[in-house]
């Protein structure tokens, strides 16, 4: 049955990297399977769900998806691209700097749905290629989307497992390594595609002359979506001191937006991607069917004895593993397996030990960015792309993509190494 | 001219080879909101509409927008669009296509309305295209003037 187990979960992973079938169809089909075979009775695959990693996720759709009604993130790409005033420098910075805030406060898929469109807007008044920015905004995303409990499904995954992290640890641990890699890995991009971004002077005027205002004017209840979205994150930096879990933090804000801005209640909750939840669920059946067959248990013990039960070399084969795997496989899987792992790892120390859980972070976060496929960002970037008819090959991405991970990949090592280890 | 429901269809159909402007011109001759879409054997394969046009000619990331009125037209750049875009074969269509018989009922007729959207039906007898039946010409049919 055990080896059973491994294969439906191996096969599941194969067949969501090369997207063969839809990765909610694979993750059902291979919860479905495990469960029929008796790998894990149906009381511990329904424990086995991380219902607050699904309450965080739903909420935050929701608030999201509704502040998105009111054009705010349209308007903040227009204006920075305004400021740019045709700099192929201050737009790429600015763009990414944009891609990366929101990343880290809504999550990293959403604002490249948000960031991505506008960009080709952009490019296409400016006459020049939006490719090297779409893939320096995707690359922005998954560096800063790792800053927060919420920017990065991986990074939820943890931050709703571990009870001991909250939002402020992950920003205090988190969000200095990833700024200094933001900047770090977006000079590269730049340095690289710099000559597709030259404007010619006389396409600079035709930006200026846009009005990012026009469409929040016309935008009933924009200022309530715009409150109850910097409440909900700022109650998100409150909410160890206020004893709330972060889904809870998102479940009342979503709430509170369906009473102070809704009027029609299932057409918002038709803005919730119930895709990705059900793929979450299928998910969850599958690694908890590991746990409970002791194939977990067996990576640890693998990974303990692989590195002598090192502190350093866990959390080096926790970064760098961790990155080859989100590279191979997408992050969302990778990590909900690497999980109970780090778990395991960790039963032996004395008291909450943290240092794995960040290694654990960087690695899916920062490894989603080496491949097309490596982060749901990625993907979603990629369909924009392809539906604008402009697609981005697996190798165009690979070739910026595998540098900058393994940029970042350097830089969250000397960080591990100077100030965790 | 063909009659469905005691409607007068409208004849506005293109071969599966025909560009989009001559499917644009089409569409402006015969005053149609849609096409029909005929294979080489003369059965409809899909169709084609107003809204298609407008998404052959305006750049493909528009329908991932949702805020746009602070753009202006980029006039220059739409007259490139149209030019290039002019010669470009019909978009393949990928579903099956949704044929009106005959001698159908109003009410089926008025439940493909609803959950197609589109903006007229192409009708047929058998297999054989004979018109297309125009959702405005269909409200006013069943909906008499005072």
């Amino acid at each position: 049955m055990t080896a059973f187990t491994v294969v439906v979960f191996a096969l599941a992973l194969a067949v969501i990297a090369f997207e063969w079938i839809h990765r909610t169809k694979v993750a059902l089909a291979g919860a479905g399977l495990i469960v029929i075979a008796g790998a894990i009775d149906a009381e511990h695959a329904i424990e086995a769900v991380d219902w607050g990693t699904l309450g965080l996720l739903a909420g935050m759709m929701l608030i999201v998806a509704l502040t998105e009604r009111t054009g705010v993130f349209t308007f903040i790409a227009l204006r920075l691209a305004q400021l740019s005033r045709g700099s192929a420098l201050r737009l790429t910075f600015l763009l990414t700097g944009a891609t990366g805030v929101l990343s880290a406060f809504l999550d990293n898929l959403t604002a490249i749905l948000l960031v991505v469109p506008v960009t080709f807007l952009i490019a296409d008044l400016l006459r020049i290629s939006a490719i090297p920015l779409v893939i320096a905004e995707v690359i922005a995303a998954n560096v800063g989307g790792t800053a927060t409990l919420i920017g990065d499904p991986p990074n939820i995954l943890i931050g709703t497992h571990v009870d001991e992290l909250s939002f402020n640890d992950f920003i205090v641990n988190l969000a200095p390594v990833s700024v200094v890699t933001l900047v770090a890995t977006i000079g590269l991009v730049y340095l690289v595609t710099r000559r597709k971004l030259a404007v010619a002077p006389e396409r600079i005027e035709s930006l200026q002359r846009l009005d990012p205002r026009a469409d929040m004017a016309g935008k009933p209840k924009v200022k309530r979506s715009i409150a109850v979205l910097l409440g909900t994150i700022v109650l998100f930096f409150l909410h160890q001191t206020l004893h709330l879990e972060p889904a809870v933090v998102a479940l009342v804000g979503a709430t509170v937006m369906l009473l102070v801005v809704v009027d029609d209640v299932d057409d918002a909750l038709r803005t919730i991607d119930w895709s990705t939840l059900f793929f979450f669920v299928g998910l969850f059946v599958m690694v908890g069917a590991l746990e409970e067959r002791g194939v977990v248990e067996q990576v640890a013990q693998w990974i303990g004895d692989a590195t002598g039960e090192s502190p350093t070399g866990e959390a080096m084969a926790l970064l760098w593993g961790g990155a080859a795997g989100s590279a191979i496989v997408d992050n969302i899987p990778f990590t909900a397996a690497m999980i109970p792992v780090v778990d395991e790892l960790n039963a032996n120390d004395e008291g909450f030990v943290d240092t794995n859980w960040w290694a654990l972070a960087l690695g899916a976060c920062f490894g989603g960015n080496a491949t097309i496929v490596a982060a749901a960002a990625n993907v979603a970037a990629s369909g924009v792309a392809a539906r604008s008819g402009q697609p981005i090959s697996f190798m165009r991405f690979l070739a910026i993509g595998l540098p900058v991970t393994l940029v970042s990949l350097g830089i969250a090592t000397a960080y591990l190494l100077v100030f965790q280890l | 001219m063909a009659r469905c429901l005691g409607i007068e269809l409208v004849d506005a159909s293109v071969p599966a080879d025909a560009t989009i402007g001559r499917a644009a011109r089409t569409l402006a001759d015969a005053h149609a909101s849609a096409l029909a879409v005929l294979g080489p054997d003369g059965h409809v394969i899909g169709t084609f509409t107003q809204l298609d046009l407008v998404r052959s000619v305006f750049p493909p990331y528009l329908a991932e927008l949702h805020h746009t009125a602070g753009l202006l037209d980029d006039r220059e750049a739409m007259a490139e669009r149209v030019a290039d875009r002019s010669d470009d074969p019909l978009p393949r269509p990928t579903t099956r296509p949704v044929t009106v018989e005959i001698g159908t009922s109003a009410i089926h007729v008025a439940e493909l309305f609803l959950h197609t959207g589109l903006p007229a039906l192409p009708v047929v007898d058998g297999e054989r295209f004979v018109g297309m039946l125009e959702l405005v010409a269909f409200c006013r049919a069943i909906v008499p003037a005072p």
